[in-house]
C-alpha cells in the first residue's frame, strides 16, 4: 500500500485535537492512535519545559557530526536553556524566559531577541495539534531502546511529499525526547539528534544555564521586524502546496544584513517556509539551491529583486513556491 | 596520542571535504601510521552510528573507545569543574557510554565543557575565528526563519541547532 493511502486511511477517522476527550470509547483504532500520538508528543512538550535536565548532543546533518551541550532548568517558573556549540566556532545561544541571546565567536558579535516564553530549542512543538491531521498523521509506533533506555517512538507522517515526516523517540519514563528525526519523502534522515548523555534532575543546574558575563570584546547586534499588513504585500504566491498559508508578513533587518528586507511566512502548523524579497541588484546572478540540513532555500531573480525561498521542506517545495512568486506591479 | 592538527584532518577526511592531493599525502599518512588509521575508523564509524541509527559496535570496541576517550587530554580548555553535584544521573547510564561511546568521540574533540564557558565566550574565540566560514547573507535569513516559527504559532525541531553548527 502507498504511504499516501496508508495516510490517508489513518487520517480518514482523524479529528481535531482540542482539549482533552474524556472518553475514547466512539473512537476508531484509527482514531486512537492519532490522539495517543498527539498525547505522547503533548507530554513530552511539558517534561520538556518542567524538568531540569542536560547532557551532551550528537547533531547530524548534511552527513558531518556536530557536538553539542545543551541545558535546561525551570527556576522560579522561568525557564532557562543554554545550547553550546563544542567545537569551532563554538556557538552559544542562551535563553532565559523569552529572551534569547545568540553569541557568535567568530564575530565577537551577539544578538538579543525576544520570543514566546514555551519555545524551546530543541523540539518545538506547535501550540495546538488543532487542523494538522489534515496533513499529517500522528502514529504510535515501535517502543524501541535508545541507548538502553526504554523508548516509545511517535510517527509524524505527512500527507503529501512537500513536507517532512518526524520521528521521534519519547523516554518513556521521563517523557523527554532522547532522539529526533526529520525524514524526507522516502523516510531517509535529512537531519537528526541524540542524546548521548543526559543528567535529568528535579532542581535547576544554577549558574550553568546563565548567560555569559558580558564581555566588552563582544559587541551587541540587534534585529528589527516591522509588522505590515499582509494586504499591502507587492508580491502573488501562485504555486503553493495545499496546506501552507500566509502567517506574517514584515520588513526585517538581520545582522549582518545592513538594510531591510521583506519576509513573508507561510505554514501548514508544523512547517513553515520563509520567503525572503532583497533589494534589486544589478550583479550577475545565478540562481542556487542551497541545502543546510533539512532546511533547503532556492534563491532566484524576479524583476530585479533576489528572492529566497526557505524552510525545513523538500526542494521541490522551495522550488514551487519560488517558482509561483509574481511581482503585482510587474502584472500592471 | 595524535596531534592536534592531524585529527581535525581526519575530520576533513572523513566529511570528503579535503583537496585531491592533500588527500593523497593524508593516505600515505594513514598507511604508515596505527593512531592516523585509528582516528579515521573511529570517525567513519561514529557517522556510520549516526547515519544509520544502528551501531556496529562489537562487545569490547564502545569500551575501548571510552577508556581512549578517558586518556585523551581535552584541547580546548581544562578539565570541566561541576558546579553542582546535586544532579542525580537519572536517564543516561553505562548505555550511552556503550552503544554511543563513539559519537562522543567528536564531543570529546572539542570538549569545553561549563569550564570553557564560565571563563567567558572569549576563551574559545581565537579558536573559533581560525575555522570560521560564514555566509552572512544565509545566516540572516537562518537566523531571521528560526526565530519566526512562533509566529506562525507552528513547530520545529531542533529550531537553533542548524544556527549552532552552521559553518558554509
Amino acid at each position: 500500500m502507498s504511504r499516501v493511502r496508508l495516510i490517508a486511511a489513518a487520517l480518514g477517522a482523524a479529528v481535531a485535537f482540542g482539549p482533552p476527550q474524556p472518553s475514547f470509547a466512539d473512537d476508531t483504532p484509527q482514531t486512537l492512535g492519532a490522539r495517543a500520538g498527539v498525547e505522547w508528543l503533548t507530554g513530552m512538550r511539558e517534561a520538556m519545559s518542567r524538568l531540569s535536565y542536560r547532557g551532551r548532543v550528537a547533531y547530524l546533518k548534511d552527513d558531518k557530526v556536530n557536538g553539542m551541550e545543551f541545558v535546561h532548568s525551570m527556576a522560579n517558573g522561568v525557564e532557562h536553556e543554554r545550547l553550546t556549540s563544542l567545537n569551532s566556532p563554538m556557538r552559544e545561544i542562551v535563553r532565559d524566559g523569552d529572551r534569547v541571546q545568540f553569541f557568535f565567536p567568530e564575530t565577537k558579535s551577539v544578538m538579543t531577541e525576544r520570543v514566546p516564553v514555551s519555545r524551546s530549542f530543541l523540539v518545538d512543538l506547535p501550540e495546538s495539534f488543532v487542523g494538522l491531521c489534515d496533513y499529517y498523521a500522528f502514529l504510535v509506533g515501535d517502543q524501541e531502546y535508545v541507548a538502553q533506555r526504554h523508548t516509545q517512538t511517535i510517527e509524524i507522517v505527512p500527507v503529501d511529499d512537500y513536507r517532512y515526516g518526524r520521528k521521534v523517540w519519547i523516554d518513556t519514563e521521563s517523557r523527554l525526547p532522547l532522539r529526533f528525526e526529520l525524514l524526507d519523502e522516502n523516510g531517509k534522515p535529512v537531519e537528526q539528534m541524540v542524546f548521548i548523555s543526559l543528567e535529568v534532575s528535579g532542581e535547576a543546574p544554577g549558574r550553568e544555564v546563565t548567560p555569559m558575563p558580558a564581555s566588552g570584546d563582544y559587541s551587541e547586534q540587534s534585529s528589527n521586524r516591522e509588522i505590515i499588513p499582509i494586504e499591502a504585500m507587492d508580491w502573488s504566491l501562485d504555486s503553493v502546496p495545499v496546506g501552507f498559508r500566509i502567517s506574517g508578513y514584515s520588513r526585517v533587518q538581520h545582522p549582518p544584513l545592513r538594510h531591510p528586507i521583506e519576509h513573508i511566512l507561510l505554514s501548514d502548523g508544523l512547517s513553515s517556509v520563509s520567503i525572503y524579497v532583497d533589494e534589486p541588484k544589478d550583479e550577475p546572478f545565478v540562481e542556487k539551491l542551497k541545502k543546510i540540513g533539512a532546511v533547503n532555500a532556492y534563491t532566484r531573480k524576479i524583476d530585479g529583486f533576489v528572492v529566497t525561498v526557505m524552510g525545513e521542506v523538500p526542494p521541490k517545495t522551495v522550488h514551487m513556491i519560488a517558482n509561483g512568486i509574481q511581482h503585482q506591479k510587474s502584472k500592471e | 596520542m595524535l596531534e592536534e592538527h592531524i585529527a581535525q584532518k581526519a575530520s576533513v577526511f572523513v566529511d570528503n571535504e579535503m583537496d585531491p592531493t592533500e588527500a593523497e599525502g593524508y593516505l600515505r599518512l594513514i598507511e604508515k601510521r596505527e593512531d592516523v588509521r585509528s582516528t579515521v575508523s573511529r570517525y567513519y564509524l561514529i557517522g556510520e552510528v549516526l547515519r544509520t541509527g544502528r551501531a556496529p559496535v562489537g562487545n569490547g570496541l564502545a569500551e575501548a573507545v571510552a577508556r581512549r576517550i578517558t586518556l585523551e587530554p581535552t584541547i580546548l580548555a581544562p578539565a570541566r569543574v561541576r558546579t553542582s553535584d546535586r544532579l542525580r544521573r537519572h536517564i543516561v547510564t553505562g548505555a550511552l557510554a556503550a552503544s554511543m561511546a563513539a559519537v562522543a568521540v567528536f564531543v570529546w574533540r572539542g570538549v569545553s565543557g561549563f569550564a570553557a564557558m564560565d571563563g567567558g565566550l572569549s576563551a574559545g574565540a581565537g579558536v573559533a575565528l581560525a575555522e570560521a566560514r560564514l555566509d552572512p547573507e544565509m545566516r540572516a535569513y537562518l537566523l531571521a526563519h528560526s526565530g519566526t516559527s512562533h509566529v506562525a504559532g507552528s513547530g520545529t525541531l531542533m529550531p537553533y541547532m542548524r544556527m549552532v553548527s552552521y559553518e558554509q
